[in-house]
């Protein structure tokens, strides 16, 4: 596993990435309420892991030793210092059960969830939080997921859908009835909260058939991605290009199969192929009757 | 009451039954394990259809909860390599056009031997790069071709938040909905 990458220029990301992508999570999974809970807290477990993973935490250390380091990461980070860190079994296994809320700024209390500070970073976009924090929710969010396989991929796109929605109705991206200026708003948006160095948007194809992504330096595809793929996870979870599906999603009716190709290049370059599949039937009766006649 | 116990209450008595089976994603896992157990127990061996997890990570899971591989042939359309057969299973290419998957379909049940039953997981995964209209009448093909050749089958969603009017739809043509809960 490729070492994390930590000396480019972004030591850090706009809060309101990481807070857009939590509300992103709490809506796109509400519709399962209660029942919703595990998956919540095996995201919350694998964001941990993460962090162990990256040395954030040492995973041989004692519990008090990981309270503190976990403490002084998300303390520095502006989160509260009651973090919500348990022990299972013997040796004692850390696990963060109500870490979704935590990171949101939301307690559970008596089986409710109450808003304590999210809206704290919508304002201003000054709040910055280091990358790891970033890079951890989003690979929990993918992990927690791993159980359901490939049609997590749904589950993802209607995160990334809250995700865009809280990003516009905090006015961080104006959104547009032009699905490229929308995309470029939303490009925009996250360069400039520092995903990456630079984003470059390409369509090929008339009507498209393909989004061609690259990327310079972004730590998602340098630090999570391979790591996802390491542990078999199936989902694509990139959140720019997920709201760039969306946008099409929604403006377009087309549908998305995401990361059909990747190139990593040298200087920190990645190219990525999303194919685009056509609004509309993709199985027509004729097809079906033609296919019908085709099968034994 | 568990899925299997569900689904032998309302098709035991159907000869050649063609399930529905609905689940949440938390309790997705289980459910196919038990869809499985159900079909393997009373019919013998099958084609497992996966176009959500790979073939190989089934086969272990499979194994893991005791259920024999070897009653199993597979027709995979999620793992990243190129079309090719081997004894156990037809890797398709991952995410296939429906047509393809419709003859692959085909081109299993008639030319493999032993096989008795079909599962096939997920119909939700479909409805990433497809529209419900189409998923739907690609269930409802692969659904006449059962009756015709006379297997029994199951198709299995998972609970999204959306896509509820495909299962809706899907319901109509199967013998039984089982909706399992978390």
């Amino acid at each position: 596993m490729p070492k994390r990458i930590v000396d480019t220029e972004h030591k850090s990301i706009d809060r309101v990435a990481v807070d857009a992508l939590l509300v992103g999570i709490r809506n796109g999974l509400g519709y399962l309420g209660k029942e919703g809970e595990p998956i919540l807290e095996k995201m919350g477990d694998r964001m941990l892991e993460y962090l162990t993973m990256v040395g954030e935490v040492k995973s041989h250390s004692k519990p008090e030793e990981i309270r503190q380091s976990l403490q002084e990461l998300f303390t520095s980070n502006g989160y509260p210092k009651e973090i919500p860190l348990k022990f299972k079994g013997s040796p004692p296994t850390p696990s963060m059960p109500d870490f979704i809320n935590y990171l949101g700024g939301t307690r559970k209390e008596d089986g409710d969830h109450k808003k304590d500070y999210l809206t704290q970073s919508k304002a201003d976009g000054k709040a910055q939080v280091d990358w790891v924090i970033y890079e951890m929710v989003i690979y929990g969010m993918s992990r927690g997921l791993d159980s359901i396989g490939a049609q997590g991929q749904i589950l993802t796109n209607r995160i990334a859908g809250g995700m865009l929605d809280y990003l516009v109705e905090n006015g961080r991206i104006e959104p547009s009835d032009d699905p490229e200026v929308f995309l470029q708003r939303m490009g925009d948006f996250f360069l400039k909260a520092g995903f990456a160095d630079k984003i470059v948007k390409e369509f090929e194809g008339s009507p498209p058939n393909a989004l061609v992504l690259t990327y310079y330096h972004s730590r998602y595809h340098m630090n999570v991605l391979p790591r996802l793929r390491d542990a078999g996870n199936l989902l694509y979870s990139c959140p720019p290009c997920l709201a760039a599906g969306s946008i099409l999603r929604r403006s377009r009716g087309t549908r998305i199969v995401y990361d059909v190709e990747i190139r990593v290049l040298p200087e920190g370059e990645v190219v990525l192929r999303h194919k685009i599949y056509p609004g509309g039937e993709s199985f027509s009766e004729e097809q079906a009757q033609e296919t019908s006649r085709l099968m034994k | 009451m568990n899925i299997r116990n569900e689904i032998q209450e309302q098709v035991s008595l159907i000869e050649t039954p063609l399930v529905l089976l609905s689940v949440s994603p938390v309790s997705y896992q289980e459910a196919v394990l038990d869809v499985l157990r159900y079909f393997s127990d009373r019919f013998g061996s099958g084609l497992y259809i996966t176009l959500n997890r790979p073939s190989a990570t089934l086969q272990g899971s499979f194994e893991k909860a005791g259920i024999r591989g070897s009653n199993l042939v597979f027709l995979d359309s999620i793992t990243n390599i190129p079309e090719h057969d081997t004894e156990s299973c037809c890797f398709l290419g991952r995410m296939r056009e429906l047509t393809d998957l419709s003859l692959g379909v085909s081109k299993m049940v008639t030319e493999r031997k032993g096989i008795n039953f079909v599962l096939l997981d997920s119909v939700s995964t479909l409805l990433i790069y497809n529209d419900p209209k189409s998923v739907a009448r690609f269930c409802h093909l692969v659904a006449e071709r059962l009756r015709k050749w006379g297997l029994p089958g199951a198709f299995i969603c998972v609970e999204m938040g959306e896509g509820m009017d495909t299962i809706a739809q899907l319901a109509q043509f199967c013998d039984a909905y089982v909706k399992g809960v978390g």
